[in-house]
C-alpha cells in the first residue's frame, strides 16, 4: 500500500465519518481498531526506511553537531555541551520555553481561583 | 497522612533532596542534569512535605505569595542577565562577546553567564511546580479571592 | 519480507511508534477526560523517544568533553532540543487538567459524554 494522498483523504473521511455520525456499537469500536491499524502501518513502514539507528554517518550527524562539540570548550567554557547549548548558543530559545511555562501556569491559575 | 514513620522520616530527608536539587541546578555546566531537572527536583521535596503533612502545613511552608513572587523573580532575573550583553555593547544574551571572563573548564565558576541563566531558570522551575500542585489539589478551598 | 530484519535494526522508532498508536487509542476510545489527557501524555513521550534515540552512535559516549583526543560524542542537538519539548508538554497538562477541575465544579461529572448530554438538555 503506497502512502498517496488519495488514501489520507480516505482515511480522515473515514475517521470524521466514525466519530461525528456512528453512535457507540460494536460496529464502531472495530472501525476504531481498523482505521488504528492503518495509522500504526503506514507509520512503522515509514521507520522502517530510516537509517540505521546508531549509524555514525546519519543525516543528523552534520557539521552544526560536530561545530557545536569542538567549539563548546573554548567558546563557552562549559563542558557539558548541552548546557552549553541551550544556555549560550541557543539561549534565546531558553527564554521562549520560560515564557511557555510562564504563560501556561498563568492561564491555570487564572482559570482555578476566578469565580 | 497521620503514619508517623513517613511524618519522620520525611522531615528528616526533606532538606537532603533540597541539597541534591541545587547541586544538580549549580554543577548544571559540568555533569549532566542542568537548571530543569534540578528545579523539578527541589519542587518534589516540598510536594513531599506537602503530601506527608497536611496541605495547610505545606502551604503554610511555602506560601501562596512567595512561590508567584520566586516565578515572577526567576523570568526578570534571566532577562536581567540577558541585558547584561546590551551593558557591554554586544547582543542580547552574549556570554563571550560581552567580555564576561570564561575561567578555567572543570571549575565551577567558569562558563560565564551559564551559572546565573541556570540558577534562574532552576528557581522558577522549582516555583513553577510547587505552585500547580497547591492550586490543583486544594484550589476550590480559597477560590473566590484575588491575591 | 524485508520489513522485519529491518525493524528488528530500528527497534527504538518501532517502539516508539507503537507508544503513539496506544496513546492515540487511549484518546480516542475512552470517554473519562482525565483518561484522554493521560493518552496524549503517552502520546508525547513517544515522540521524545523518538526524537532523542535518533541522536544516538553506536560507540559514542555521552557529550561531557573530557580530556583526550579520539573520542565520539553522541549527538547533543535531539536532547537539547527535547528539553524545551518536555516543558511545553507539562504546561500543557497542567493548563488541561485545571480545565478538568473546572469543569467537574460545574457540572458534576468527569464523563464527555454526560457533559454532552447535559448540554444538550440545557439547550432545550
Amino acid at each position: 500500500m503506497e502512502a498517496s494522498p488519495l488514501v489520507g483523504v480516505g482515511i480522515l473521511l473515514l475517521i470524521a465519518y466514525v466519530f461525528f455520525y456512528l453512535p457507540r456499537s460494536q460496529i464502531r469500536n472495530l472501525l476504531v481498531i481498523v482505521i488504528l491499524f492503518m495509522i500504526g502501518y503506514a507509520l512503522v513502514v515509514t521507520v522502517a526506511e530510516m537509517p540505521v539507528f546508531g549509524s555514525a554517518n546519519a543525516p543528523a550527524y552534520n557539521h552544526v553537531a560536530e561545530r557545536y562539540i569542538e567549539g563548546a570548550v573554548a567558546e563557552t567554557g562549559a563542558i557539558n555541551v548541552i548546557a552549553a547549548i541551550i544556555m549560550d548558543y541557543r539561549a534565546f530559545d531558553t527564554l521562549g520555553e520560560a515564557t511557555v511555562l510562564f504563560v501556561a501556569i498563568a492561564a491555570a491559575i487564572a482559570s482555578l481561583k476566578a469565580h | 497522612m497521620d503514619d508517623l514513620v513517613i511524618r519522620s522520616v520525611s522531615r528528616l530527608v526533606v532538606p537532603f533532596i533540597q541539597l541534591y536539587g541545587f547541586y544538580v541546578i549549580f554543577y548544571g555546566h559540568l555533569s549532566p542534569g542542568g537548571g530543569f531537572a534540578g528545579g523539578a527536583i527541589v519542587a518534589s521535596s516540598m510536594i513531599l512535605y506537602g503530601l506527608s503533612f497536611n496541605l495547610e502545613a505545606g502551604s503554610r511552608k511555602l506560601g501562596h505569595d512567595i512561590s508567584s513572587l520566586m516565578e515572577s523573580g526567576g523570568a526578570i532575573w534571566f532577562l536581567m542577565i540577558g541585558l547584561i550583553g546590551i551593558l557591554f555593547g554586544s547582543n542580547f544574551l552574549a556570554n563571550r562577546f560581552a567580555g564576561v571572563s570564561l575561567g578555567t573548564p572543570g571549575q565551577l565558576f567558569s562558563g560565564g553567564i551559564i551559572f546565573f541563566l541556570s540558577l534562574g531558570i532552576g528557581v522558577k522551575v522549582a516555583s513553577t511546580m510547587i505552585t500547580l500542585f497547591y492550586s490543583l489539589s486544594g484550589g476550590e478551598d480559597n477560590s473566590g479571592t484575588n491575591s | 519480507m524485508e520489513l522485519i530484519p529491518k525493524l528488528i535494526n530500528n527497534s527504538y522508532y518501532f517502539a516508539a511508534m507503537i507508544l503513539f498508536v496506544i496513546g492515540f487509542h487511549t484518546m480516542l476510545t475512552h470517554s473519562n477526560l482525565i483518561k484522554k489527557i493521560i493518552g496524549m501524555n503517552i502520546m508525547d513521550t513517544s515522540i521524545f523517544l523518538f526524537f532523542v534515540s535518533i541522536g544516538y552512535v553506536r560507540g559514542g559516549r555521552a557529550p561531557i568533553i573530557q580530556e583526550g583526543a579520539g573520542f565520539l560524542y553522541v549527538n547533543p542537538l535531539p536532547s537539547a532540543l527535547i528539553l524545551t519539548g518536555i516543558v511545553v508538554a507539562v504546561s500543557v497538562t497542567a493548563f488541561a487538567l485545571s480545565l478538568i477541575v473546572k469543569l467537574y465544579a460545574h457540572y458534576g461529572t468527569v464523563d464527555a459524554d454526560e457533559i454532552a448530554l447535559i448540554r444538550a438538555r440545557e439547550e432545550r
